[in-house]
């Protein structure tokens, strides 16, 4: 078990020196001293348990996370908290390439970028699934099924629209028309650009539809109503809806 | 003269008028930027049960504030626009929703009013060239960013009193302004290959149409003398402008 701490002004210097000197070809060194040393981070004011452990999927580790900063505030921007996470985390964050060597990214998946509306944003490599994950719990699982080192297509695609990623109805129907329940998997050819009815062709007339329909406050099955025929083969079975579902079970509030 | 196309519009809502709406952003006590809205809804034939939403983006920020209805516009309380970090400049659309029947139609909409801190009061005019303080440049002292709904310029924040310089520095207009509509009509002709509208209010209509009143010579339907055109847009611009002037009167009165 290891207590939880948040990198300082001078432990991030040494983070961004840090994945230099990998990305020159320095040696990865596991657990390295600014974690742990006050004059490079502190601990949080309330004692937060966090263990080393490899994460299956972005999903994996931003349940986890979810969990153990469930009553602390972790927002996107607390640069400290998310930069020695990222440290903590870091071996998986950089796995070893096929030839041999860790190749660092850019700072911004490691160290998050805070500069409003900046395409960098959002590209945090904990924080942007532990974030997506907290606001749509279960139906973020198709954005967050990549290992915790990548993006994927899914939030590549629509990560740079913050009204489409946080529109609850919508990121439901997506998963709704693309996650393959008896696989636990995207659907096959849900990001293939010469299919019918794939993502991007779903984010294109996603777009035109805004013109005329409130899209942000629709629920997912009336989103998908309203879908041109072209999405038909991706449609779930009308009563296996979790929307319907739901109402018919007199859980959704009306 | 401009070349000019008639547009059609497809889409069944209607158009807020700007002057319609007024937005006003500030800091709390807390530093946190804030928006204050004020609409009318005087000639817009909806009902009073039609629910009105106000959206923020910019970039890739975006923010949805539940404000009630035409009948009873209720703001909320809080209007903090956490979502935009360190930005000054804001972009608001304002949607009016008939959700009679669950239909979620959009009868109405004013889109694109841009406001920033800087100049808080926004309303009917909209600037060809807003400004953005931000800290993203590294060491870029200026950049045009060009936004779906238009050219931004950028400035660097790390510029300590580039707010005043931006403001009544000579020099800085005579290096950057007209550098900046060289490079936006040139993106609007050369890149994009845009054509001018008689009514339209897109971005690029609105830069050609304040363009030609400089310009000699009518829009060329020919790419080939875009480049032309545009010298002598600039031309023209810096001649009623005079910056070489200007700054060397600042140079005079600052030795």
């Amino acid at each position: 078990m290891t207590r939880l701490r948040r990198l300082n002004d001078r432990g991030i210097e040494e983070f961004r020196g840090f994945l230099q000197r990998i990305r020159d070809g320095e040696e990865f060194q596991a657990n390295p001293a600014i974690l742990y040393l006050d004059d490079y981070s502190q601990r949080l004011p309330r004692p937060i348990e966090i263990v080393p452990r490899t994460f299956a999927s972005k999903f994996e580790a931003a349940e986890y996370l979810a969990g153990v900063l469930a009553d602390v505030p972790a927002p996107a921007d607390d640069v400290g908290l998310w930069s020695w996470l990222a440290l903590f985390y870091f071996d998986q964050l950089s796995p070893i390439g096929a030839e041999g060597k860790r190749r660092p990214r850019e700072d911004y998946h490691y160290i998050p970028h805070t500069e409003s509306g900046g395409w960098q944003r959002g590209r945090h490599l904990l924080a942007s699934p532990y974030w997506l994950f907290t606001l749509h719990r279960q139906n973020a699982r198709l954005l967050l099924h990549p290992p915790v080192h990548q993006h994927g297509a899914f939030i590549y695609n629509l990560g740079f629209r913050r009204d489409l990623i946080t529109n609850k109805g919508l990121i439901e129907a997506i998963d709704l028309l693309y996650w393959d329940i008896k696989r636990n998997h995207p659907k096959r050819g849900a990001t293939t650009s010469s299919r019918p009815g794939n993502l991007k062709r779903l984010i294109a007339v996603i777009q035109q539809l805004d013109f005329n329909y409130d899209l942000y406050g629709m629920r997912a099955d009336e989103i998908l109503h309203v879908l041109p025929p072209e999405f038909d083969p991706w449609r779930p079975p009308p009563l296996l809806t979790r929307s319907d579902a739901r109402e018919t079970a007199g859980l959704t509030a009306k | 003269m401009l070349t000019m196309l008639r547009k059609l519009n497809f889409t069944e809502r209607a158009r807020i008028p700007r002057a319609n709406v007024r937005v006003t952003l500030r800091r709390d006590a807390g530093g946190a930027l804030l928006f204050d809205p004020r609409l009318s809804f005087d000639g817009i034939a909806v009902a009073p049960s039609t629910r009105v939403f106000i959206e923020a983006y910019y970039r890739t920020s975006f923010m949805r504030f539940d404000c009630g209805s035409v009948g009873h516009f209720a703001p909320p309380e809080d209007r903090r626009l956490t979502d935009f970090d360190s930005t000054s400049f804001v972009r608001f659309r304002v949607k009016l929703v008939d959700n009679e029947g669950n239909e979620h139609r959009v009868v109405a909409v004013a889109d694109d009013i841009v406001v920033s801190e800087e100049k808080p009061e926004t309303a009917g005019r909209m600037p060809l060239l807003p400004v953005n303080f931000t800290d993203g440049l590294g060491q870029q002292a200026w950049r045009i960013a060009f936004e779906p709904n238009g050219p931004v310029l950028e400035l660097n924040n790390r510029l300590g009193d580039i707010k005043d310089i931006a403001k009544g520095d000579a020099a800085f207009f005579a290096l950057v302004y007209p550098a900046a509509v060289r490079q936006v009509l040139t993106q609007i002709l050369l890149i994009d290959t845009q054509e001018a509208h008689e009514e339209g209010d897109e971005w690029w209509n609105l830069w050609l149409r304040w363009a030609a009143r400089f310009a000699s010579t009518p829009l060329p339907d020919d790419t080939d003398e875009a480049p032309l055109w545009i010298d002598d847009v600039v031309d023209a611009f810096c001649s009623q402008q005079t910056p070489i002037d200007r700054w060397r009167a600042a140079r005079r009165e600052s030795g």
